[in-house]
């Protein structure tokens, strides 16, 4: 398993991933932070940081964000036919586990960087830099939503709790992509299944006046007042729920495993 | 000796009968040929004899144990069926790479050296996707014979192989015959298979029928 292992990341780590893994990392720092500085009133950092992920596309494109980075090597496999001949290498069960856990490690990484990082710069090397400018007449801060909470605790904790809440929440929804490729032929719809779920939730949830539950708040929860913290374990459950039904879809799909 | 064996078998293939009561062997070190029309059923005999699917009837044996009870998949089989398989963002060599990766057997040196063999300089960092046909078929051989596997399954090796290629291939399964190795080939060219093998087998009324 772990030479299994070994090779899927070197897969997964090409030139590519770390240039997309770069953009994402760094370009709504360097491309959001001069559009809303200056645009909004700021009292603490992390509600630039806040307003960072909420004014960039990633609160809005999430899933379909990361797809790019690993999740569509198991359709490309399929589709030039390479995974037939790993077939009599290694059982296909040992191979799509190993090829999942490095796809959701990756994801993980890459979106807990791209939390993090940019937290980390507007909350502690800005200072040395005086980029952001904060109001100093008055102080009426503002909410970061449901996380507030651990902020007043320590702004550290908050910071990595929350990259740490992101990364699990992306991680998962590639797996959700990554587990439809396996089950659906047409890899189009099968990457875009997690997109259209995280489009139509928060539709859907917006319509029937229960926003607080809906996918975006429960990852990026900044433009509603704090819920409880409960409220958003009900969508990541509900992804939770999703990834064991598919899961026992492709074990019970015997075209998966014959093809 | 015996190393794969077809007892009794029948196989539909999406709703067409292939084979019915089929029994054949084939034995150790020795080079077979497989003739048959187009979609008579050589893949699908290639895909049971390698247990990526199994017949509706009867047993496949490889090495004596049944496919499919005590074995998923056999060990030590070089393939190649219907077309070549590779990533087509990579290199010939990290497509063998990534492949031997997975049980971890063979070196770099190794690999390099598969490539010269079937006739790919091993030096070229061309991608897959800019590959020809014929350079296609040739990383589908390699990956076949890299790790000194015993028994090769070859459906069409030589598709889309210039003349001088056919040669180097030829020669190349000869080399492989005198280690020891067990070939069974598919081809629609003869001459591929009277040069080549030892016994030759046809698909003919649902069964395989030996010529030689």
């Amino acid at each position: 398993m772990k030479h299994l292992i070994f090779s899927e990341f070197k897969k997964a780590l090409s030139v590519r991933f770390f240039l997309f893994s770069m953009v994402l990392i760094f370009l709504p720092l360097i491309v959001v932070i001069p559009i809303i500085n200056g645009s909004y009133q700021f009292f603490r950092p992390f509600e630039v940081h806040s307003q960072l992920l909420s004014s960039s596309a990633i609160a809005l494109l999430f899933p379909i964000l990361l797809v790019p980075l690993f999740s569509g090597s198991y359709a490309n496999e399929k589709k030039n036919n390479f995974l037939l001949y790993v077939k009599p290498r290694v059982r296909l069960t040992d191979y799509l586990f190993a090829k999942g856990l490095v796809n959701g490690i990756v994801t993980l990484i890459v979106v807990f960087s791209m939390i993090f990082i940019p937290f980390m710069f507007i909350e502690y090397l800005d200072r040395f830099f005086n980029v952001i400018q904060y109001e100093a007449d008055y102080y009426e801060p503002v909410s970061v939503g449901t996380f507030e909470f651990l902020a007043e605790k320590s702004v550290f904790l908050y910071g990595v709790v929350y990259s740490i809440w992101v990364a699990i929440n992306g991680a998962l929804y590639v797996t959700v992509a990554y587990l439809f490729s396996i089950l659906i032929k047409n890899r189009f719809v099968a990457l875009t299944i997690p997109f259209l779920w995280w489009f139509i939730m928060n539709f859907v949830t917006g319509v029937l006046g229960i926003e607080s539950f809906s996918p975006v708040y429960s990852v990026f929860p900044f433009l509603i007042t704090s819920q409880p913290v409960w409220v958003v374990f009900v969508p990541f459950i509900t992804l939770i729920v999703a990834i064991v039904g598919l899961l026992i879809s492709i074990k019970l799909k015997n075209k998966v495993w014959v093809e | 000796m015996s190393v794969i064996e077809l007892k009794n078998v029948s196989k539909s293939y999406k709703g067409l009968s292939l084979f019915e009561n089929t029994t054949a062997s084939f034995e150790k070190g020795k080079t077979y040929g497989i003739v048959g029309h187009n979609g008579s059923g050589k893949s699908v005999l290639f895909k049971m004899m390698c247990g990526f699917v199994f017949p509706d009837q009867g047993n496949v044996l490889v090495n004596g144990h049944e496919l499919g009870k005590s074995k998923r998949f056999p060990e030590n089989f070089g393939i190649i069926i219907e077309r070549p398989g590779y990533l087509d963002d990579k290199t010939g060599f990290e497509n063998l790479r990534y492949l031997a990766d997975i049980q971890n057997k063979i070196s770099d040196e190794k690999i390099k050296e598969t490539l010269d063999k079937v006739g790919i300089p091993h030096t070229i960092k061309q991608k897959v996707k800019n590959y020809s046909l014929g350079m296609k078929q040739k990383l589908a051989i390699a990956q076949a014979i890299m790790e000194d596997q015993e028994i090769l399954l070859l459906d069409e090796p030589f598709n889309g192989l210039d003349i001088d290629s056919v040669e180097n291939i030829r020669k190349l399964l000869k080399d492989l015959k005198t280690q020891g190795k067990t070939i069974i080939l598919t081809s629609h060219n003869n001459e591929d298979i009277e040069i080549l093998c030892d016994h030759v087998f046809r698909i003919r009324s649902f069964t395989l029928e030996q010529l030689k």
